[in-house]
């Protein structure tokens, strides 16, 4: 397109057009890591730390002490 | 113990929504940082300001992406502590160092090039600008490489042993987990996957600029980059979609026979069901429409071994719970008398097998108290959801094939610079925006649920994983998870629909008011 020659035509854009983005993406993440930080505060942090040693968790895998091992399919 | 299936169920949809919201975001990221990529090269290589334009454009949709999906993957990790506590403990030593790589290149290497690639363009020169959205795209794609390394070895185990003395599997070869034949075709098609989502975005919204008749040159440029990068994304994602396949057929028959609807083994070469109804509860396929060899080629790549149907995998399965048993007596016996030599040999002989008696424990709480009964039972536990595996890899399928036709046409179109010459193409082009994200996502439903009941195949099934909660507890997680991510589902579209549809002319960035202006003048401090 042929435009006569008096200067710029295009208005002029505002001024930092992504600032306001920019505030607004940072105020997401800081209330996605707020947000999930207080899932994790309601659900898990009050419990104590398991004890994970294999003396403390074989029953995970063993049966009861109840049942009779020497039983066999 | 007999296992609480509430927490598992409740443990697993948690999961599984938290995932696949994740996913959202990553393949946009994976595709659209490489059309940065290329579009910053060509005006590196052209010094055309448009190029330049295009990039920071897209690269303010990129951002608002990668903002919005950033930290919905941490989630995920904390789920193996908080939700699946057990498997974490379990397989942590083989599963934690993929996962702890990926972490460290998601949050240090991608996001620090993420801030360098969008505060750098005056502070940077041209070549070291390109050179950073170059190793932005070169790291997120490396971080993704490294979760789909701890995804495989969930699907194939390989380059680890149970040990008896820690109670958990132990690392014997980390190049094997690092060079799993499945960590290498998934990642291949999952990134494919991704740049066929970037390119779809980046058509689509061009196509409705031009269907608007706004940024005409700049919308054109950039269809023309979506696609060509998207043809050869789509033709990928279906070549290396089907060394994944051939990968599942190797080492996950069952899920092979699910997606298949495959109940009774087939003489070879077996055929493909392109249509059918799959009746699970009278293990057959209504109306099935097969074509000939097709699976058996595919799946096998000869034409003389067959493919197992689901009613034979699972009489082997029976065998294997039946070895497995022997494996579990022997580490119990092993637990108490750590030397004797007649339990280890037994354990060794048989722990490839011992996850298969751990699928008793939802019947019976001791596996070697099992009834033939429970066997049966636990076996055909094996057999995943077969109508929505089916379902899912023919919808997800179907699009792949779409996505060639159209990107095929429209590199025809923009060879022939008729691109904005057809509105049903523009519209077509727009309505297919959401097509992608639906493969994605069904590819992941394939492959995870279809990975059931394994949480690590063959070893670890999924309900032993899960930690000591209350399903209280984890209705609450997951009430928060649900809440929170619908409101970011909500403000990501609306943001995203906003800047897309404000475009680069109304954000200033084009078009450009003097072509003689400092490189950026029109966008100083966006995103800084």
């Amino acid at each position: 397109m042929n435009m006569p020659d008096h200067g710029p035509t295009y208005p002029s854009p505002p001024r930092n057009p992504l600032r306001r983005l920019s505030a607004e993406l940072i105020l997401i993440v800081l209330a996605k890591i707020a947000f999930f930080s207080l899932i994790w505060w309601f659900v898990a942090a009050h419990y104590p730390r398991p004890d994970t040693r294999p003396a403390a968790i074989e029953h995970l895998l063993a049966p009861s002490p109840s049942t009779t091992p020497e039983a066999k399919p | 113990m007999i296992i609480d299936s509430d927490v598992v169920t409740l443990s697993r949809l948690q999961f599984a929504l938290t995932a696949l919201y994740h996913f959202l975001f990553v393949p946009l990221t994976l595709g659209l940082v490489w059309m940065l990529a290329i579009m910053e090269s060509v005006y590196v290589m052209t010094g055309h300001e448009v190029w330049k334009r295009m990039v920071q454009f897209w690269g303010v949709l990129f951002g608002i992406n990668f903002a919005m999906g950033v930290a919905t993957g941490i989630t995920m990790e904390f789920q193996f502590g908080m939700n699946w506590a057990y498997y974490a403990h379990y397989v942590g030593d083989v599963f934690g160092t993929p996962l702890a790589i990926e972490g460290l290149m998601a949050f240090f290497l991608e996001s620090t090039l993420v801030g360098v690639f969008f505060m750098g363009w005056h502070r940077l020169s041209r070549v070291k600008h390109l050179l950073v959205t170059w190793f932005l795209a070169l790291g997120t794609n490396f971080s993704a490489l490294w979760i789909l390394i701890a995804n495989a070895w969930m699907q194939h185990p390989v380059g680890a042993k149970f040990n008896p003395q820690t109670m958990r599997m132990e690392v014997t070869n980390f190049s094997d987990v690092l060079f799993n034949p499945v960590a290498q075709a998934k990642f291949v098609h999952t990134v494919s996957a991704g740049y066929v989502v970037g390119s779809m975005f980046v058509l689509s919204i061009s196509a409705w600029y031009l269907l608007r008749g706004r940024n005409v040159d700049f919308a054109k440029r950039s269809m023309t980059v979506a696609a060509s990068f998207g043809l050869a994304a789509a033709l990928s994602v279906v070549v290396l979609g089907d060394e994944s396949g051939y990968a599942v057929s190797e080492n996950q028959k069952m899920k092979m026979a699910a997606i298949e609807a495959m109940w009774e083994t087939e003489p070879p070469p077996a055929s493909f069901t392109l249509f059918g109804i799959p009746d699970v509860q009278n293990r057959t396929t209504h109306f099935a429409l097969h074509v000939p060899w097709v699976m058996g080629v595919i799946g096998t790549r000869s034409l003389d071994t067959p493919i197992p149907g689901i009613n034979n995998l699972v009489a082997d399965t029976k065998g294997k719970i039946t070895d497995g048993i022997q494996a579990y007596d022997a580490l119990l016996t092993l637990r108490k008398n750590p030397g004797d030599a007649q339990a280890q040999s037994t354990l060794t002989k048989y722990d490839d097998d011992m996850g298969y008696a751990l699928l008793l424990k939802r019947y019976v709480d001791d596996p070697r108290q099992a009834t033939p009964d429970d066997i049966q039972k636990a076996a055909d536990s094996t057999i995943p959801n077969v109508p929505v595996l089916f379902w899912a890899f023919r919808i997800m399928v179907a699009c792949g094939l779409y996505f060639i036709a159209l990107f095929a046409y429209s590199f025809w179109l923009a060879s022939k610079r008729k691109l904005d010459s057809y509105r049903w193409y523009l519209r077509l082009a727009l309505y297919s925006l959401p097509l992608p994200w639906l493969a994605a996502e069904l590819g992941w439903i394939v492959a995870e649920y279809g990975r059931q009941p394994w949480a690590i195949e063959g070893i670890l099934p999924t309900a032993l994983g899960v930690s000591s909660l209350t399903a209280g507890q984890v209705w609450t997680s997951l009430g928060g998870f649900v809440f929170f991510y619908t409101a970011l589902a909500v403000v990501d579209a609306v943001l995203m629909a906003k800047y897309a549809r404000k475009g680069p002319d109304e954000l200033g960035l084009w078009p450009v008011r003097d072509a003689k202006a400092p490189s950026g003048a029109n966008t100083a401090g966006a995103l800084s």
